[in-house]
């Protein structure tokens, strides 16, 4: 494990901070009377825990933690184990073990998942899927009968030492592990508590994936640390969503555009007046329009926060302040389009830095979006090359170009493109330089190349634009295709002329505009939509 | 109230594969996006029938298939 990088001088912020490390936030917490967790596995509420219940599960894994599988202090232990109530048991066992967690998506393949446990030096991986129970390494959690508890009594862990490694997409075809704190992930916290009034009468409501880190920070650990209670659906469903959120008298939704969309395409009738304690929704992981912001307010009286964050920076640096006054909320998230990001939450200051003389720029003027402050990462676990691009004068790069308006007297961060070749598919980053590498080594006899294009569904989604579409319309390039995860997974191939610049590089932006007719379609996740643009053309 | 063929043949439509009366089509045959349709489509089906559904009470055991859609609307309609 390498050290954290500083490259950010930071100011201390532990006066901010309610806990030093995990054990103190579980000493306070285990004895509160409220409820902490309630799951849905979607269609039926599986199980409900309060504060109690939940540390006495967290103390059983805790033992076999310990004194059973022998993870010390600093170790890595990788948990594939979907959106379950088990997942958050595991989180909190390992984070009072003062070891630390890899979070890994269960669409992942298994030689994804091998790598990242390779790479995080993963002495376990906790999953739930049968076909890997050979493997001494890894622990299916539904054949585990714990009973015996661990109840600790002390900690060393301070507020540098590393607690998560998120992987995230790399440019050069290896995922970059980030690595946050546990003062970063506190802080970002506190930011988030403070910005949505969390306290202990709070309910809280997901279904996005906890392993990726807008549910692990605003859901699982902001909630944790406030006493609040947090409310867990596996995965959307229409069905019982309005119903738990009545049920439960949530007052934050923690969403994403392709849940708003759906959501405006439901028909039936809805009566706000049953969702009293309802205050607003928050939306992340890819941009809203201004349409479905408005589409929604009208249909349910509920406004979208919208939020803007990456794992390098815990979660959210941005998000809509819900103080905003109904006038400014229409100018920054109807009226303008795109709607704003948001605001700069406590603890991190965001600019725009001009992307070639670096300079930081002035109102209405376009660059690179940069970061820093306490909740920005320590570095890609041993990536020195990857950490050094990441930060540069003395900033964390994010990739994202925009700019801001000041709209009464509030700086508003605004969205409009990307700086790399990067798409972002429900929240997910991808290289398209990394999967075109992947499909190229292995498909010889075509001329094609990697495209992103905007979708209403997703928010961004891959493509192929090829010079010869009868090499790719077979069974084996359909076998290769299916070896990529589903969010790196090109769903449209198009025949066209691949445009090129005069040294040979592909001119993804100038070719998004082929997929124009897929912006507000859904496309499939098993199925790849061939489109020949020529012969469309010439008919 | 509701046409049971017509029924089938639109979830067959949102699913895309055969299903038969006792299919669960929580168990993984339909997505969000069809999970919405078939909602929209009872919803409209209910106004232009004048026949109430109460779709909190529509799923109980995390099954919904033809016959208990069937079943729910004749006793929601007693």
């Amino acid at each position: 494990m390498s050290s954290p990088h500083h490259f950010q001088e930071k100011t201390d912020y532990s006066q901010h901070l309610k806990f030093k490390n995990f054990f103190d936030l579980y000493s306070a917490q285990k004895n509160l009377k409220g409820n902490f967790l309630t799951y849905y596995s979607p269609y039926e509420l599986e199980i409900s825990l309060s504060y109690k219940d939940y540390f006495i599960e967290v103390e059983k894994y805790l033992y076999f933690l310990k004194n059973e599988l022998n993870v010390a202090k600093d170790e890595t232990v990788a948990v594939s184990t979907g959106n379950s109530y088990k997942t958050l048991i595991i989180y909190s066992a390992i984070l009072l073990n003062e070891s630390i967690i890899v979070p890994i998506n269960t669409e992942e393949s298994k030689d994804y998942t091998e790598s990242i446990m390779k790479f995080s030096g993963a002495k376990y991986l906790f999953h739930f899927n049968k076909s890997q129970d050979r493997n001494e390494k890894h622990i299916n959690i539904n054949s585990l009968q714990l009973t015996k508890r661990l109840i600790p009594t002390e900690s060393s862990q301070d507020i540098n030492s590393i607690a998560t490694i998120f992987y995230t997409s790399g440019t050069t075809g290896n995922p970059k592990g980030v690595q946050l704190s546990i003062g970063n992930l506190f802080i970002n916290s506190v930011a988030t508590a403070k910005l949505h009034g969390v306290t202990e009468k709070s309910s809280h409501f997901t279904c996005l994936p906890l392993c990726h880190v807008n549910a692990f920070s605003f859901s699982y650990l902001t909630n944790l640390y406030c006493g609040a209670s947090l409310v867990l659906q596996k995965m959307f469903t229409p069905i019982n969503y309005w119903k738990i959120i009545k049920e439960h008298q949530v007052n934050i939704v923690s969403s994403t555009p392709q849940i708003i969309n759906l959501l405006n395409s439901d028909l039936r009738e809805f009566d706000f007046q049953q969702y009293p304690e309802l205050k607003y929704f928050v939306s992340a992981s890819a941009p809203l329009s201004s349409f479905d912001v408005e589409t929604f307010f009208k249909k349910y009286n509920v406004r979208i926060n919208q939020a803007y964050g990456l794992s390098e920076t815990v979660n959210f640096s941005l998000t809509i302040p819900p103080t905003l006054s109904q006038e400014t909320y229409n100018k920054v998230m109807i009226l303008n389009s795109p709607p704003s990001a948001g605001s700069s939450v406590f603890g991190n200051s965001v600019e725009i830095m001009d992307v070639n003389s670096s300079t930081i720029l002035q109102e209405n003027e376009t660059g690179e979006l940069v970061i820093r402050g306490w909740n920005v990462f320590n570095g890609y676990l041993d990536n020195e090359t990857e950490t050094k691009i990441a930060f540069r004068h003395k900033y964390f790069h994010t990739g994202d170009i925009g700019y801001f308006k000041i709209i009464d007297n509030i700086k508003f961060l605004f969205i409009s493109g990307r700086i790399k070749e990067i798409i972002k598919r429900n929240g997910q980053l991808v290289y398209l330089a990394e999967v075109e590498a992947f499909l190229k080594a292995r498909i010889t006899n075509s001329t094609f190349c990697v495209v992103g294009f905007k979708n209403k569904f997703t928010g961004e989604e891959l493509g192929i634009v090829t010079e010869d579409i009868a090499d790719l319309k077979t069974k084996a390039i359909e076998k290769i295709l299916m070896l990529l995860p589903d969010h790196k997974r090109p769903k449209v191939i198009i025949q066209s002329e691949v445009l090129r610049t005069s040294t040979g590089k592909p001119r993804r932006l100038a070719m998004t505009s082929l997929f124009s007719d897929y912006l507000n379609i859904r496309i499939q996740n098993n199925i790849t939509v061939f489109t020949d643009i020529l012969s469309r053309n010439n008919s | 109230m509701i046409d049971l063929i017509e029924l089938r043949i639109k979830i067959e439509e949102f699913v895309k594969f055969p299903v038969d009366e006792d299919t669960n089509l929580l168990d993984g045959a339909l997505d969000s996006f069809a999970l919405v349709n078939l909602l929209n489509y009872l919803e409209l089906k209910s106004k232009e029938n004048q026949f109430k559904i109460n779709f909190d009470s529509l799923i109980t055991s995390g099954r919904l298939s033809i016959n208990l859609i069937s079943k729910h609307i004749e006793e929601e309609n007693k």
